[in-house]
């Protein structure tokens, strides 16, 4: 896969994001928070089992990170 | 309609109309209606994202829990916006434009949501494998019983549906069997010494002719505090011959071999590949790492993971369903990185679900085992 463009997001500066975000979003129904990379920068990835309640605000950086959401439903255990 | 409403239609509809259409029997109607008020849960509020969405939740039940007949009409309730409908689930296309759908419609007032899911009790896995472009309803040769054991071919306790051989770990100077914790220890029900079966009993192994080891060790589910693993380990049965580290047809149809474990870090891009009971071979990407607060659902309620790693298939296949559970995840230099354990049916960029897997350092360090290669 082509990697382009400069790393100005550290690993770690993800990880603190991803700490922030769980407590940003501790009301909405997580299943999940992650690190990914968005244009191959580090960023944070929130799992939602539904979309929010309509007129939620998201915001599209925490802590300067990039965070995407994602509508992953209901996870199983894979029997 | 108002939530309530198609709560009350629904039952309604299903004791007047579904019920005697389908003539099923009285132990598969109650079963049946465990699931549909599973799905109920499931349904409320999960729509919303294009339209209506419904998921009947039954991808992990044990054997005792599958319903022996499956019905070909099943009723929840799915959301549009703010209003809801009926969700009329089908298993075949040919039934949405009979009678009895027809008129289930019609006493909804229009204000339903029609749609084929496929058998329920194996949704995911006939779902998943006809979406992957398999041959409908044909089996993969690993959930027929394989001698010497190898990875990636059916196994479970044998009071397990189906879940899938990981690899092979040593401690000391013995082989043991890796795999989930819910395909070998029943999600902790187990007991030390229960047998484990290749074929899974869902794929026709008996006591005591398919018996191939007996349940060792798991790492104990946490119900109320974060867990790493869903990992265990069981014995293999003197005189089963082993086949340690063949990955049969694991990349375009050619065999690879376990060659080791693989990076600490595993990064978003990273192609990996798996050999499953259900999906068989599969290739995937890794999606985002070190996921903290995962929530699974199990049969005993739901479970919190931190520290997974998430696959999504590459391009219009799912990277696992039902039943690859305990499958080793490996990289293109056949490295071992991480112990599949759950997925969905809905996330990732094909829409076809995303999967969940444990670090293998962290499962063979928990368990206090080295990978056999």
């Amino acid at each position: 896969m082509l990697r382009y463009g400069m790393n100005t997001i550290s690993l770690d500066q993800a990880r603190a994001a991803k700490a922030a975000a769980l407590h940003l979003f501790a009301k909405l129904d997580v299943v999940g928070v992650g690190i990914t990379r968005v244009q191959n920068e580090y960023a944070v990835k929130v799992n939602l089992n539904e979309p929010p309640p309509v007129g939620t605000e998201l915001p599209s950086t925490i802590e300067g990170v990039p965070v995407r959401f994602e509508i992953t439903g209901k996870i199983h255990a894979f029997r | 309609m108002r939530l309530q409403s198609v709560r009350d239609l629904k039952l309604e509809l299903l004791e007047a109309v579904v019920e005697p259409a389908m003539d099923v029997s009285t132990r598969a109607t109650a079963r049946a209606r465990t699931l549909a008020e599973r799905s109920l849960t499931v349904a409320v509020g999960a729509g919303g994202l294009g339209g209506s969405d419904l998921s009947v939740g039954v991808a992990a039940s044990s054997f005792e829990s599958l319903p022996p007949v499956s019905r070909s009409v099943a009723l929840g309730v799915s959301k549009r916006g703010q209003q809801h409908q009926l969700a009329i689930r089908i298993q075949r296309q040919a039934l949405a434009k009979s009678p009895l759908v027809e008129h289930l419609i019609k006493r909804a007032k229009g204000e339903a949501n029609v749609r084929v899911i496929g058998r329920i009790e194996k949704r995911t896995q006939l779902l998943r494998t006809r979406r992957a472009g398999g041959p409908s309803g044909a089996t993969n040769w690993q959930r027929g019983r394989i001698r010497p054991l190898q990875m990636g071919t059916s196994i479970a306790h044998v009071n397990v549906t189906a879940g899938t051989l990981g690899c092979f770990v040593r401690r000391g100077g013995n082989r043991f069997i890796l795999s989930n914790n819910h395909v070998l220890a029943d999600e902790d029900n187990a007991s030390i010494g229960d047998d484990i079966l290749q074929r899974s009993r869902l794929d026709g192994g008996q006591v005591p002719g398919d018996v191939v080891g007996e349940l060792r060790e798991w790492i104990k589910l946490r119900p109320r505090a974060s867990n790493r693993v869903d990992a265990a380990i069981a014995t293999i049965a003197d005189g089963v011959d082993v086949e340690p580290n063949l990955l049969q047809g694991l990349v375009k149809g050619k065999d690879r071999r376990l060659a080791g474990v693989g990076a600490d870090f595993l990064d978003e891009g990273t192609i990996v590949y798996k050999l499953g009971r259900t999906t068989g071979a599969t290739i995937g990407r890794i999606t985002a790492f070190e996921v903290d607060n995962v929530v699974i659902q199990y049969d005993r309620g739901q479970l919190r993971y931190d520290g997974q790693i998430e696959i999504e298939g590459n391009s219009d296949r799912a990277f696992s369903a039902g039943g690859d559970s305990g499958s080793i995840i490996v990289d293109a230099d056949g490295k071992a990185l991480a112990l599949l354990f759950a997925g969905g049916d809905t996330g990732g960029s094909n829409g076809l679900g995303l999967t969940y897997a444990n670090p293998i350092q962290t499962v063979l360090t928990d368990l206090d085992v080295e990978l056999e290669y």
